[in-house]
């Protein structure tokens, strides 16, 4: 049975989600009247005109890659937390997202535009980042801060690799900072289709196991007390983030802190399972992204900015008051 | 049916810190592990539970532990380390995880399930805070939830380390008392305990390890004639029975 809060936080982010859906196709920066768009959207308008290019082409692609990105990082962020046992873990802090960044330029470079290159490139990057971490913090004595700090080191080394492949090769990236922070503009449908289908697919792997990822939270030895093969589960949980997160570098570069400030605010609702602890963080994750990309789009208008700017200035000083609880916490 | 050590043989690293040559705990029977600090005795209940990697056999009705899958591991042997975490979860939730290896592959709590959980939160008084979140319940509670897992993971072995060093003295008695029950119902518990005078009181059996080996093992009348105890803990029998040194259970039964 759901609790209270879970059932208001449901039900307020799907309304939202809907409002910031029908706002984002039908409200932005050009010359045809919302009407038209309504049209187009209805299946009225000429398939090829200006309207339903815009709708289609841009809008629908735009909106559904905040929803998929935002879904699938914030997910990414809770599923590192719980397997690591560490509330300030997440695809950005951890340096998967630098990797998954750094093996997309080297793909671009290596291969040239190919979706697929970049694709599987930027799961490669994920997962080498998220091994390097390991290994180094293993050798270093593997606790949550040893964890944190080589997830840093690793995140350095491959924005150093990011910044390298931007001078050496600028073509690399059409737009250099739209990439280092994170952006929804320019967003193809055609490259949609395969992060979609990889969201879907590690969203629903890790609501599958989903009971299982609930254990981490007793700590290992409990958790294995109880029967489940602890390692085994920690390594499938892992892959899911680092996919996810990897699969969002690919279409819209490295955004940063949704896996932090999403499942971080949504532990504080009382909730009844884990299954829909993982539903509200991927609905606030989708709602994070879109309204951040309305506000991005609005804010400046006629300039339009980096969505990824607008949370890394929401997601820093969260994180500042999430490590001074912490460190208050443990200080008490 | 026992639950038999033979040559076991576990520690971090490359240390060892214990080694056992051989010793059967036997269903239905409260066996405490007594000893210092530093001793062995959660590294024996971690060995057995498969926690740590070992030499030797660990096996319950001839079957090695270790080889069981895990769900079957955890049908044989429940294990309640000393450090609980304050989890982000209702006390039932928590409580309902003990059902865990009995679950198969993407499906709820039967009804059986559930009548099984609340059964153990009543056995344990923590029904009333079924739906509070653990990190909100005080330390004991918070124990005994953590308890009320274990009872719902009917195990034919119960492994508990220091079970009660967060619980008043009241819940104390209250805990022994259950594990009495559970004792009588064939389930063997076997746990570790700084409190003597507690174990004595409750235990059938008595296991004194020092330096990772067995010292002496018999029932708590037999350890109390005996030096074990001394050498086990430093402290021997006849102070501990003394109430002006030691508070002793018996006086209050």
């Amino acid at each position: 049975m759901k609790t209270s809060g879970e059932k208001v936080c449901m039900i307020t982010g799907l309304l939202l989600l809907i409002a910031g859906s029908l706002f984002a196709m039908l409200f932005g920066n050009s010359s045809v009247g919302t009407k038209e768009l309504l049209d187009a959207l209805m299946g009225n308008g000429q398939s090829g005109s200006a309207t339903s290019i815009i709708m289609f082409d841009i809008r629908i692609p735009r909106l559904l890659a905040a929803i998929a990105c935002g879904a699938a990082l914030a997910l990414s962020g809770l599923l590192m937390q719980e397997a690591l046992g560490n509330p300030l873990a997440s695809p950005s802090i951890m340096g998967v997202n630098n990797g998954a960044g750094f093996f997309v330029l080297l793909s671009v470079v290596i291969f040239g535009h190919s979706l697929t290159a970049r694709t599987i490139m930027s799961f490669a990057g994920a997962v080498a980042s998220a091994g390097l971490v390991f290994v180094t913090s293993q050798m270093a004595g593997s606790s949550k801060n040893i964890l944190i700090l080589s997830g840093v080191a690793v995140s350095a080394l491959m924005s150093a690799g990011i910044n390298f492949c931007i001078t050496v090769w600028p073509d690399t990236v059409y737009d250099k900072t739209a990439f280092q922070i994170g952006s929804l503009q320019g967003i193809q449908a055609n490259s949609l289709v395969v992060t979609i289908a990889v969201v879907l697919i590690a969203a629903v792997f890790s609501l599958l196991i989903s009971s299982k990822i609930e254990l981490f939270a007793l700590g290992d030895e409990v958790a294995f007390g109880v029967g489940l093969p602890v390692k085994t589960y920690r390594l499938l949980t892992i892959l899911a983030a680092v996919v996810l997160a990897a699969t969002v570098v690919s279409v819209c570069g490295l955004i940063s802190f949704v896996g932090l400030i999403v499942p971080n605010a949504i532990k504080r609702i009382d909730s009844s399972s884990f299954k829909s602890r993982m539903l509200l963080t991927m609905i606030w994750g989708s709602n994070l992204l879109l309204f951040g990309d309305l506000l991005a789009k609005n804010i400046s208008y006629p300039y339009e900015l980096p969505v990824g700017m607008l949370i890394s200035l929401i997601g820093a000083p969260f994180f500042i008051i999430l490590l001074a609880r912490r460190h208050r916490g443990q200080r008490g | 049916m026992a639950l038999k050590l033979k040559n076991v043989r576990a520690g971090y690293g490359s240390g060892t810190i214990i080694d056992i040559e051989g010793y059967a705990f036997e269903g239905g029977r409260i066996t405490s592990i007594i000893g210092k600090n530093g001793s062995g005795k959660s590294t024996l209940l971690k060995a057995i539970d498969v926690q740590l990697p070992y030499a030797g056999s660990v096996t319950v009705d001839g079957a090695e532990v270790s080889e069981m899958p895990h769900a079957q591991r955890a049908k044989m042997v429940a294990y309640l380390p000393q450090q609980l975490s304050p989890v982000a979860m209702s006390v039932r939730t928590l409580v309902s995880h003990g059902r865990f290896p009995y679950k198969s592959f993407g499906h709820n709590l039967t009804r059986e399930d559930d009548r099984i959980i609340d059964e153990a939160m009543k056995m344990v008084e923590v029904a009333g805070l079924g739906h509070r979140q653990v990190s909100s319940i005080s330390g004991g509670e918070m124990s005994r939830a953590y308890i009320a897992m274990v009872i719902a993971q009917k195990s034919r072995y119960i492994l508990l380390d220091e079970p009660a060093s967060n619980l008043d003295i009241e819940h104390q008695i209250k805990l022994m008392e259950i594990l009495k029950e559970l004792a009588l119902k064939g389930v063997g518990i076997i746990m570790t305990s700084h409190d003597i005078p507690l174990a004595l009181t409750y235990s059938h059996e008595v296991l004194l390890i020092g330096n990772g080996k067995i010292i002496d093992s018999g029932s708590p009348a037999e350890i109390s004639e005996r030096d074990g105890l001394k050498r086990a803990v430093g402290v021997g029998a006849a102070r501990i029975k003394n109430p002006e040194f030691l508070f002793d259970y018996s006086l209050i039964k």
